[in-house]
């Protein structure tokens, strides 16, 4: 049996993005600049309609290292370059990049945007 | 004249936050359990020397302080200096490519930024400069 294909969907604006944060991307608990980059394709979120912030966290390799983060994706979609694309993995169909180069610019308007879904434990 | 300036008054706040930052240099690869890479101690220097030439200069020639930034692990092996002082925000990014230009963002409450790259082993007093202004 092959794996689930999960269809790729267009995500509204009032969808909300959770990102994990590994502690090493914090200062007092709190997001730094270099949190927001990209790996491989994109920054590497997951969709609030298909995840919890706590599944968020529990997909990382060390749950207990990481907070989770919450964008929202019509106020993503302002920050210069950047698109929202969801992006569904056979194990995670919540999986959503944001595209765009993370300039300087980007990252200090992205540190503007979040809201703290899970701290640190 | 300015020769007789000597060493910005705060020095000691700058020695020390680039002493504390040489940590930096002690995460291994993959250190945020995400591919991250280590930090090259030439990208570190070039980061201090960036602060310390321009700080400098900035006092020698103008007689202006010009705070500590927090030094700062970057994406990719780059290192981001960052300030956050009374109305003025600014973020400058030091990349691992010894080649490549330095990618620079501020902005104040008032509305007023600057955006832009530039050669990081350069004359840039100016933007510290805007930090105090």
């Amino acid at each position: 049996m092959g794996e689930i294909a999960w269809p790729k969907e267009d995500i509204p604006d009032d969808g909300v993005l959770y990102m994990r944060l590994h502690r090493a991307w914090t200062s007092s608990g709190e997001p730094i600049p270099g949190a927001f980059r990209n790996i491989v394709d994109g920054m590497s979120t997951d969709w609030d309609r298909y995840s919890t912030p706590e599944e968020t966290r529990q997909r990382a390799r060390a749950p207990s290292d990481n907070a989770v983060i919450a964008l929202v994706v019509g106020q993503v979609r302002t920050v210069p370059g950047q698109t929202v694309e969801h992006a569904p993995l056979p194990d995670n169909r919540a999986h959503t990049n944001v595209m765009g180069e993370k300039s300087a610019q980007v990252r200090l308007m992205l540190m503007r945007l979040y809201r703290m879904a899970l701290p640190l434990q | 004249m300015s020769a007789l300036r000597g060493s910005p008054p705060n020095m000691d706040v700058l020695s020390l936050a680039i002493q504390e930052s040489r940590s930096l240099l002690d995460l291994p690869n993959n250190w945020d359990a995400e591919g991250s890479p280590a930090y090259a101690e030439s990208t570190w220097t070039r980061a201090v020397d960036f602060l310390l030439h321009n700080a400098e200069r900035l006092w020698q020639d103008q007689g202006i302080v010009v705070s500590a930034p927090q030094i700062l692990p970057g994406p990719d092996g780059s290192i981001d200096l960052h300030w956050r002082i009374k109305n003025h925000e600014l973020l400058l990014n030091i990349p691992a490519d010894p080649h490549a230009l330095a990618d620079y963002y501020g902005d104040t409450v008032d509305g007023n930024a600057i955006n832009g790259k530039l050669n990081p082993t350069a004359r840039n007093q100016w933007l510290l400069m805007w930090l105090a202004e």
